[in-house]
């Protein structure tokens, strides 16, 4: 109980995890509100999805935050070479690998689903606020969804922290992923089987109309999702258990 | 010879450095003492140009570092770690800082052997011990045979051999001519080599002279720093 | 300290670090894959190698401040601005083939348009430098590089579709081959980067 208090101080502490909270926020509300704005101006309605939509690109904030958790044990920068790296206070204060890492994910979940739970409730209420036809009640039924989504993606990022230890390539990856054209999509129009990309699984949980070939339900995406996520966490705790500091 | 003339940083709110004055002569070593925090480091990057000053001047023979024309062969420095990114190699480390100072290569095989690490030189530096990246840093500083020597904290990770041997290295530059100035705070360590004596507390001097002078009544140096520095505000 | 020599210690420094090969090797690795995999989707060549520049520069730029490096590289060469222009300077040397090989690998493959390929890499080239000055200013890789690719990848495209002043913005090229007039945009953007990260490099503590 301690280390996770620990490590929740360590986020709430560091600037780039603010950053990563201001962009998960800021990112889905501004896309909504000029989507909205268009669709109003343009004489159409909402579709089903929106707002929903534009939190899938917020999922950024998530990978930031994720990947920024982890890395922050292992940066160098502005110390001098054999200085300490964060990585080996935080050991010496919870020897414990395995509680450490459990501490560790578990105040990144606390952290995501308290920014997904914001972000998504100031999405929708711009929607409420912009158009007629919100997503209304059905609309409500989707935020554990999306919530479980940003979980899942922040995990995702700090697993692949874990075994880079360094923050750039996983960065590069998601980032890439989340973009407007995700190299996930562009593989299911190769195979049909690139729907189960732990991103193309995992937002069926909360996007109604994807342009993909096989429609995963809801479930099913979430459960595909996980999987990939726990293998992952799994392979990362193998590796951070097992090397040198 | 370095001449510090009524140094003062501010940062913010906080006064760092405040008035400092001293010289660090030709042909003699002389110690940088203080406590932590004193502003040894910062007087000392201030010297290098790495950090400006509010106001006062900080002069290597009357100029600034910013304005040596081939500052490698001038001035050597260590300061804190190796200086080295932990990716490259030693030799790789010494080779950039050759080219930099258009220093020639075989430099630095020679500093090399001088500090002891022709062996480790293909290693990554990430590899290092704590003493051997002094050692490389050291090394760093030695490539342009330069007349000059800033030190913080040199001992810093080595072992008793190599604090003798560093301390035998620096005493033996001094009779050369050099200038020797290093900053510490160990003082057992310090007047076994040094020649002359500035102390500093709080960002300002609170003594200076020969080693003999500072010292004074007091049985050792480490005396004289205790009652030269009591109920100063950190 | 002439620039000659600066440049000289830059361009050793760049390429004596593992983590430049890595980025350059990757880069060209996954243009290749995507060009044969995607290019009849009509995905560009530029597209997604782009991040692999973006991440070249920050490499480039923030080298200098792991393990405590900048004192050396400092007093090594205390004039700021000729230090500054010289790592610019070692990264086009870099960034200038590895640029022509990425496009190179993705035309080639696709068989696509020619023509633009010399603007291609002129854009890759300066987004790597573009980068480089952002991260100095920074000073720290993983802001940096988000930044970068959150804007480069997320903010600027979806700006694109919506605003009509992002056709003025620096990633106006990239998800089409570039015509010399967009590189010009870039070049411009770049100019104006590099500036303010010699600036604020020559005059802050280091």
């Amino acid at each position: 109980m301690r280390a996770y208090r620990g490590e929740l101080r360590k986020l709430v502490s560091l600037p780039s995890v603010w950053a990563a909270v201001a962009v998960g926020v800021l990112v889905p509300a501004t896309l909504t509100f000029l989507n909205a704005k268009s669709a109003v101006a343009a004489g159409r309605g909402g579709n089903a999805d929106i707002g929903f939509q534009e939190l899938a690109f917020g999922v950024v904030g998530a990978v930031i935050l994720g990947v920024v958790a982890v890395s922050s044990e292992y940066t160098t920068e502005g110390e001098s070479a054999g200085g300490g790296r964060q990585i080996i206070t935080s050991l010496t204060a919870v020897p414990s690998r395995r509680r450490l890492l459990i501490a560790k994910l578990t105040a990144v979940i606390t952290a995501i689903a308290t920014l997904a739970a914001v972000s998504s409730a100031i999405t929708l209420m711009t929607v409420e606020a912009l158009l007629d036809e919100g997503a209304g009640v059905s609309g409500l039924g989707r935020l554990p969804g999306v919530v479980l989504y940003w979980v899942l993606t922040a995990l995702l990022a700090s697993g692949l922290t874990l075994l880079t230890r360094n923050g750039i390539l996983p960065l590069t990856v998601l980032i890439l992923n989340t973009s407007v054209v995700t190299v996930t999509y562009l593989l299911a129009k190769l195979t049909p089987l690139a729907v189960f990309f732990p991103d193309l699984a995992g937002i069926r949980m909360f996007v109604k109309r994807v342009d993909l070939p096989v429609q995963l339900a809801p479930v099913t995406g979430g459960l595909v999702m996980t999987a990939w996520v726990a293998a992952l966490l799994a392979a990362g705790f193998l590796v951070f258990r097992g090397r040198d500091a | 010879m370095l001449k510090f003339d009524q140094l003062t940083k501010r940062r913010g709110a906080a006064t760092i450095l405040s008035d400092v004055s001293f010289e660090a002569r030709p042909g003699r070593v002389t110690g940088f003492l203080g406590p932590n925090g004193a502003g040894k480091s910062s007087t000392l990057r201030i010297l290098l140009g790495l950090d400006r000053p509010t106001s006062g001047t900080a002069l290597l023979d009357g100029v600034p570092f910013a304005e040596l024309r081939d500052p490698l062969r001038r001035v050597g420095a260590v300061l804190d770690g190796s200086g080295a990114h932990r990716a490259r190699t030693g030799r790789a480390h010494l080779k950039w800082i050759a080219a930099a100072g258009g220093i020639p290569r075989g430099r630095v095989d020679e500093v090399l052997a001088e500090v002891g690490l022709s062996e480790a030189a293909g290693k990554r530096v990430g590899g290092y011990s704590l003493g051997m990246g002094r050692r490389l840093a050291l090394a760093a500083a030695l490539l342009g045979d330069p007349e000059v020597l800033v030190l913080d904290e040199p001992v810093n990770g080595l072992d008793p051999e190599g604090i003798r041997w560093i301390r035998g290295f620096l005493r033996e530059r001094a009779g050369d001519g050099r200038t020797v100035l290093l900053s510490s705070h160990l003082m057992g360590e310090l007047s076994e080599t040094v020649d002359d004596v500035v102390v500093i507390n709080g960002g300002r001097i609170v003594a200076q002279g020969t080693l003999a002078e500072v010292v004074g009544e007091h049985r050792n140096l480490e005396n004289a720093f205790f009652a030269l520095t009591a109920g100063a505000v950190r | 300290m002439t620039s000659g020599r600066a440049i000289r210690a830059e361009t050793l420094k760049l390429l004596s670090l593992p983590a430049t090969y890595c980025t350059v090797l990757g880069t060209i690795g996954v243009a290749m894959v995507l060009a044969i995999a995607f290019s009849r989707q009509g995905v560009s060549p530029v597209g997604y190698p782009q991040a692999g520049f973006i991440v070249l520069g920050v490499i480039a730029a923030t080298s200098e401040y792991r393990d405590g490096q900048i004192y050396l590289t400092l007093i090594a060469m205390p004039r700021r601005i000729v230090q500054h222009l010289a790592k610019m300077a070692a990264l086009l040397i870099v960034s200038v083939p590895a640029a022509t090989f990425t496009v190179l690998v993705g035309v080639l493959v696709a068989g696509g348009p020619w023509p633009d390929a010399v603007g291609a890499s002129v854009y890759l080239v300066l987004t790597s430098v573009l980068s480089a000055a952002v991260a100095t200013v920074l000073r720290r890789s993983v802001p940096a590089v988000a930044g970068l690719l959150g804007y480069y990848f997320i903010v600027g495209p979806l700006l694109r579709d919506r605003v009509t002043f992002a056709a003025y913005l620096p990633d106006a090229a990239s998800h089409d081959l570039v015509v010399f007039g967009d590189a010009t945009i870039v070049l411009g953007w770049v100019l104006v980067a590099v500036g303010f990260s010699a600036t604020t490099f020559h005059r802050r503590d280091a």
